[in-house]
Order: structure tokens, then sequence, then C-alpha cells
């Protein structure tokens, strides 16, 4: 499992307003918060929990999300945003953690977006640095509407997701999955081509 | 997963309840009468929308929500109704209505931006152009 799988779904969101996710996956669950104090910019806070084969992590990430530029059209948005932070990780073999042991984790991201009412795509790379060299991955998505809600209805997306993970032996991994909108509550539920659950919630305020 | 995941998959089953239960909580806290089915049509006071912006970038409904706390969180806001189709937010207002200004700036921090404003014939002047 890996930290890149539970990338942002809406990195700044309007001004003071405060937005709340998770996401979960066998061996990962991840719960974060940011609030946008500018129109371009937000900080906030992820708790992570990874469980590996052979060790487990937790870990807690401060960030700075930033959209760097947008295209406000007709019919359409782009975004282009950039995300960067770091905190603390700490790893075991047993259910025990020292927090004196945990080492600095540091990541950055940047991450683009296009969408109109039916279609939305979004491409987004990113690195984290921990104990050892540093490693990357992308995502890909690729979004289409079956119909078109009105504002205030259930929105629902068929989303197909690819990530790349170059260092890792499961290098590649594909998950199909719905998105669905509801004022202001966003989730998503999906399994990639083995079987693993994603499931993703998000709800701002 | 696999039976070696008993516990986590307990704990993941857990989790997922919660948020579950929270997701249906946020929802029900937010349930609210109808917006009007036409941004022309009357609004709570029986008239016409005071204001009618048009925004670009409008896409998205759960984004565009941010439009709507925002602009409702203008003190002579009485009520708005939403549009993606045409990409319009109408407002009922009490008093004055919000100047081209605060309407400019409150779109931008919302992160949309002003195409048009329109105004009903007899509300008040629209504010300085930026």
């Amino acid at each position: 499992m890996h930290i890149g799988q539970s990338a942002n779904a809406h990195p700044v969101t309007f001004k003071n307003g405060l937005a709340a996710y998770s996401t979960f996956q066998p061996g990962m669950a991840r719960v974060s918060s940011n609030y946008t104090f500018h129109h371009r910019a937000a900080v906030g806070v992820t708790y992570l929990r990874l469980h590996m084969p052979d060790e487990r992590r937790i870990g807690t990430l401060g960030q700075l999300n930033l959209l760097l530029y947008r295209f406000n059209g007709a019919g359409s948005q782009g975004n282009v945003y950039v995300m960067g932070g770091g905190g603390a990780l700490a790893s075991s073999d047993d259910s025990r953690f020292d927090l004196k042991d945990a080492g600095p984790v540091y990541f950055g991201s940047i991450q683009s977006d296009f969408e109109t009412r039916t279609f939305y795509t979004a491409l987004q790379g990113s690195v984290l640095a921990h104990d050892d060299a540093p490693t990357a991955w992308a995502r890909y998505r690729l979004g289409l509407a079956p119909y078109v809600a009105s504002y205030g209805e259930l929105q629902t997306w068929l989303v197909g997701q690819i990530m790349w993970f170059p260092d890792m032996e499961d290098d590649l991994n594909v998950t199909p999955l719905m998105r669905f909108f509801y004022r202001t509550v966003l989730w998503e539920l999906g399994a990639d081509l083995k079987g693993r659950p994603w499931i993703q919630l998000m709800a701002h305020f | 997963m696999d039976s070696t995941d008993g516990p986590f998959l307990k704990v993941i089953h857990m989790r997922v309840m919660i948020c579950c239960l929270l997701f249906l909580f946020s929802v029900a806290v937010q349930a609210k009468p109808p917006e009007p089915v036409m941004p022309s049509g009357p609004g709570p006071a029986g008239g016409p929308p005071a204001v009618v912006v048009t925004v670009k970038g409008m896409v998205c409904s759960f984004c565009v929500q941010g439009i709507e706390k925002m602009l409702r969180d203008l003190p002579s806001v009485k009520d708005l109704a939403i549009n993606l189709d045409d990409r319009k937010v109408s407002l009922w207002t009490t008093g004055s209505p919000p100047t081209d200004v605060q309407l400019q700036k409150t779109v931008r921090d919302a992160g949309y931006e002003v195409e048009k404003i329109y105004r009903e014939p007899g509300s008040s002047k629209k504010g300085q152009q930026p």
C-alpha cells in the first residue's frame, strides 16, 4: 500500500472552507482535514496508518496546498495544484510504536485536472522521502457522468483510475470506481482489478 | 483481503460504519426546503430575483456548494437559487442588494469568476466596478 493512493480530492475548496476526508483500503487508513484560508491556498493535516506485510507505520503530516492556476470556462474548469509538506512517520513490527524513533517524512505533489459536467480527467505526480531514497508515483483518472444532475441532486460519476509505482514490484494499479456527490458530501467506492476495495469519503463545511 | 487481516478487517469495518454514519448525519443536517426550480421564478418574497449572476467555471455541484455558502453569508441575501445548466445564481435580497464589487469578491473567494451581473430594474444601483 502506498500513501499516494489517497491523494487529495479537493486540495483547495473555498475561502474559509473546511474539508475533511478519509480513505480506506486494505492495509491503509487515512484521515485528513484542510482549511482554505485564501481562495488559492489551504493548510491541512493528515493522520496515516499503514499495515505492511512485515511492519506497521503510523504518521502525522502537515501540508500546504496551493492552487497555482485555474481556468474558469463557460462550461468547464481546469486546475493546477501544487502540494507539499512533511511530518513524522514511526514504524513497528508489532502493534507498539515508540514515537521517539519516528523519522521525518516529506512529500510533494503536483496535480492538474479538467472537467465539464459530464467529463473529468486528472493527472497527479508525487514524490515522498522517508528514511531512504525518495519514491515517486503517478495517478491518472478519467471520469464520465452517465447523467447530468441539477444542483442539489445526487451526481454520479464512473471513474477509471490508474496508478503507477515505478519503485514497486506491483507497479501498476487499475481501479474502476464510482464517485457520488450529494450537497457537500462526496464518496467513492470501488475495487482494483485484484479485488482490493477502495473507499473514500469527503465533506466540506 | 485474506484471513490474516481478520482483526484489521474488523477495524476497517468499524471505521467504514462510522464514516457511513457520519455521512448520513451530514446529509440529514443539510435537509432544507427545495430551491426554486426556475432561477427567474418567484422567490420567497413572491417576486423575481433582485440580482442574477452568471458565473464561469460552475460545473461541479460539490464544489459550487462553496458559492452558495458564501453568498448566503452576505447580509442582504435572503435566498438564492443556483442553476448549473445556464450557470446562473439568482439572489433574492432584503434592503440594498450586494454591490458588483461585493459579488465579484465573493464569487472569487469561492473560486469562480463572474461573467455577468443582471439587476432587476428598480433594485439598487450597482456599485463601483473594480
